[in-house]
């Protein structure tokens, strides 16, 4: 469904997206994972014909989105990150335009308009204007302008930014009621527990890099059963010399700096006491201490050295 | 629906949604039409007058002969006299409650039957401007009548001061002065009557053409105005489209854009139409003008309107921010407005100014429906204008469409 060959977006000397490369499946919820400014938006832009992409090739539903933009726009949906809704038009009229503006009419179009008011829950408030909705409401209908004519790939990009929990879920919902009828979804995010709830695949990128790729169970394999542990305070240099640590086994350093020490170790919360002793006769100062399971965020950490929400 | 008849009903819904900026639209040009109408004296006002105090220092008969003449007939019409002291008088010019006063010294009577030079006094508001340099020209004629009427009679007043001397009685002197001075006072109220020109001179329009009153010559560019106030907030909504990331959506999907720009221009045009007709009924019904041009007035309008907006629109979208795009519209269109016709007729204006104004796009536009309106215009001078706007709002189209696609849209 989408297909993108070493696609490469720059600015000049800056490097936005580079060589990114992946494919998608029907059915399927694609996830973009990385911290902000990692090139995700910037790989939606080029997706969706915003951007003109400086190399590499991009196609949607088998239509290249530089040759034949108009076949490949219309198998494509988009939900972007920041709403796209005429806040001074009803809701049903705002499904309406966007319904127009795929080429639907007629008796078709006034009747996706009342499906999709009913998927996304607003059929009650299909004549009110959007500037009198909540937060998760307007969400909701920049979701519903997105799927009005069933796309055959539909791009979610962070769509619940400033979203309550409830909405969230609602909005998973309609994201599996998408992929069920055979929409292939791409959904970026930069939360970990976003991507492992909804996503079948996920693609970990980091400074316009893919870092790493596969389903949320390859990725998990990856980091393995070591937990990562993380210290916070003051450190030298000589601190993360391993060597010098007794007691303590199967330890390794992912990152160090002079306020915060990664480490990635076997049974973390059983080796964490001789881990602080021996800092401690080291003269660190350690002032918090983060033990977590290995999950996607361990992930990004062991492969970036630093924090996915950082 | 298609993606354009979709469009125009959007656009359509949401102007209609937003009825501060329709009752900006038409309320504006109709208030400034109406003080500016009352200002300039229009059709039906009141006319302005001066409000002249009279210090009269002399208290003699001629000088109270000079405050009857400013009394009387067409002077009258102009003037609202007030005697008072000269103590008074600028008490009350400086509480900015008169236009001048007119201060006539002691011994002007003597001093007129002398032959002797002498001033009257004039001191104006300086917070007004016109009314007191009215009230100039008014002493400035006086004081031209009291020279004229010296050197047609100085010999005989001369003759009647000396002659007064030789009398015995202080009573017959001034028995014979005062005679004098009467047959001076009837000469000034005749003054008046002695202006008037032997030969009388009709005044008429060509053949067809209305009397070109200030709100007649003012009308076309009232409407004017209102297509610009209307143009500009039109072409604003393309920031609010942009802010509203419709625009950015609309680049990501398989719509046409230049269906989006005809339907933008289609409900534009409607738009224009309807904030023209509240204003033109009005004129037309005021100015008893025939209904018949209405329709060519407003769909003229409705162009200028257009090829305006396109403009307004190019101003928009070249423009780095929404404030930055706000302010290159004033700096464009707020001269456009000044000498463009809209605040004052061609006609009120110097020369250059005027030609200058004509070139314009919104006073080019505005010529050939005044002269039409006034009875003096053809429907080829109609044809000019037509091609240049066309032609513009076409060139105007495309830089638009290209500034999109460049940028503006998907920024």
């Amino acid at each position: 469904m989408i297909e993108i060959e070493t696609l490469q977006k720059t600015y000049g000397s800056f490097t936005a997206v580079a060589d990114v490369s992946f494919t998608t499946e029907p059915g399927e919820v694609f996830g973009l994972l990385g911290p902000n400014g990692a090139g995700k938006s910037t790989t939606i832009g080029c997706l969706s014909g915003l951007l003109k992409p400086s190399s590499g090739r991009i196609a949607i539903a088998g239509h290249d989105i530089a040759t034949d933009p108009k076949a490949a726009k219309a198998r494509l949906g988009i939900v972007p990150q920041d709403l796209a809704i005429y806040e001074d038009l009803p809701a049903g009229d705002n499904l309406s335009y966007w319904g127009a503006a795929y080429g639907m009419r007629g008796s078709d179009l006034k009747a996706r308009v009342a499906d999709v008011l009913n998927v996304i829950g607003l059929t009650d408030r299909a004549g009110d204007k959007p500037r009198d909705f909540s937060g998760g409401m307007k969400r909701r209908l920049n979701f519903g302008c997105g799927i009005m004519h069933a796309p055959d790939v539909l791009l979610l990009d962070e769509p619940t930014v400033g979203v309550d929990p409830q909405s969230r879920e609602r909005l998973f919902d309609m994201v599996r009621a998408e992929t069920a009828r055979g929409a292939t979804v791409l959904y970026t995010t930069h939360h970990m527990e976003e991507a492992e709830a909804l996503c079948d695949r996920i693609a970990i990128v980091d400074k316009g890099r893919k870092i790493a790729q596969g389903t949320v169970e390859d990725l998990r394999a990856e980091v393995g059963e070591r937990d990562i542990i993380t210290l916070t305070g003051a450190f030298a240099d000589d601190h993360a010399d391993l060597a010098a640590w007794e007691g303590v086994g199967h330890v390794s350093i992912l990152s160090a700096d002079e306020t915060t020490l990664s480490l990635e170790a076997e049974n973390g919360p059983a080796q964490l006491a001789s881990i602080l002793d021996a800092l401690k006769r080291a003269d660190a100062k350690v002032r918090e201490t983060t033990v977590r399971r290995p999950n996607l965020e361990s992930l990004f950490l062991k492969l970036t050295g630093r924090e996915l929400r950082r | 629906m298609t993606f354009l008849i979709a469009n125009i009903r959007k656009n359509l819904l949401r102007i209609a949604a937003s009825l501060w900026s329709l009752t900006i639209w038409i309320g504006v040009p109709l208030l400034i039409g109406a003080l500016l109408n009352g200002v300039m004296g229009g059709s039906g006002g009141a006319t302005p007058k001066v409000h002249l105090l009279v210090a009269d220092q002399d208290q003699s008969v001629l000088s109270g002969a000079l405050t009857d003449m400013l009394a009387l007939d067409r002077l009258g019409e102009m003037l609202i006299l007030k005697p008072v002291s000269e103590e008074d008088g600028h008490a009350i010019l400086d509480d900015g409650a008169a236009s001048a006063m007119l201060v006539i010294p002691a011994g002007f009577q003597s001093n007129f039957l002398t032959s002797a030079p002498q001033e009257l006094h004039l001191t104006v508001n300086p917070l007004q401007s016109i009314l007191p340099e009215m009230a100039e020209e008014l002493t400035r004629m006086i004081a031209d009548f009291g020279g004229y009427a010296q050197q047609a009679f100085g010999e005989e007043l001369k003759a009647i001061q000396a002659i007064s001397k030789e009398l015995e009685s202080d009573t017959a002197q001034a028995k014979a002065r005062d005679t004098a001075v009467a047959a001076i006072g009837k000469l000034a109220r005749l003054a008046p009557a002695l202006r008037n020109p032997p030969i009388k001179v009709e005044v008429e329009t060509t053949e067809g053409a209305s009397e070109a009153t200030f709100l007649m010559l003012f009308f076309p560019g009232l409407l004017m105005m209102t297509v610009i106030f209307t143009a500009q907030g039109l072409a604003e909504d393309l920031w609010a489209e942009r802010e509203m990331g419709t625009l950015r959506r609309l680049q990501s999907t398989s719509a046409s854009a230049a269906a989006w720009l005809a339907a933008r221009m289609a409900s534009s045009g409607l738009v224009l139409v309807a904030v023209l007709l509240p204003l033109a009924l009005a004129g037309f019904a005021l100015l008893d003008l025939p209904f018949a041009y209405l329709p060519l007035v407003l769909a003229w309008s409705a162009l200028a309107g257009l090829m305006l907006m396109q403009l307004a629109s190019l101003v928009q979208v070249v423009a780095p921010t929404r404030k930055a795009g706000a302010l290159f519209s004033t700096l464009v269109f707020f001269p456009l407005l000044l000498v463009g016709g809209s605040f004052f007729p061609f006609e009120n204006m110097p020369k250059f100014l005027a030609a200058i104004g004509r070139a314009t796009p919104n006073g080019m536009m505005l010529e050939p429906v005044k002269r039409w309106l006034i009875g003096t215009g053809h429907l080829a001078d109609f044809t000019l204008p037509l091609a240049i706007a066309v032609f513009a709002s076409l060139v105007l189209h495309t830089l638009i469409a290209w500034r999109l696609r460049a940028g503006f849209a998907s920024e």
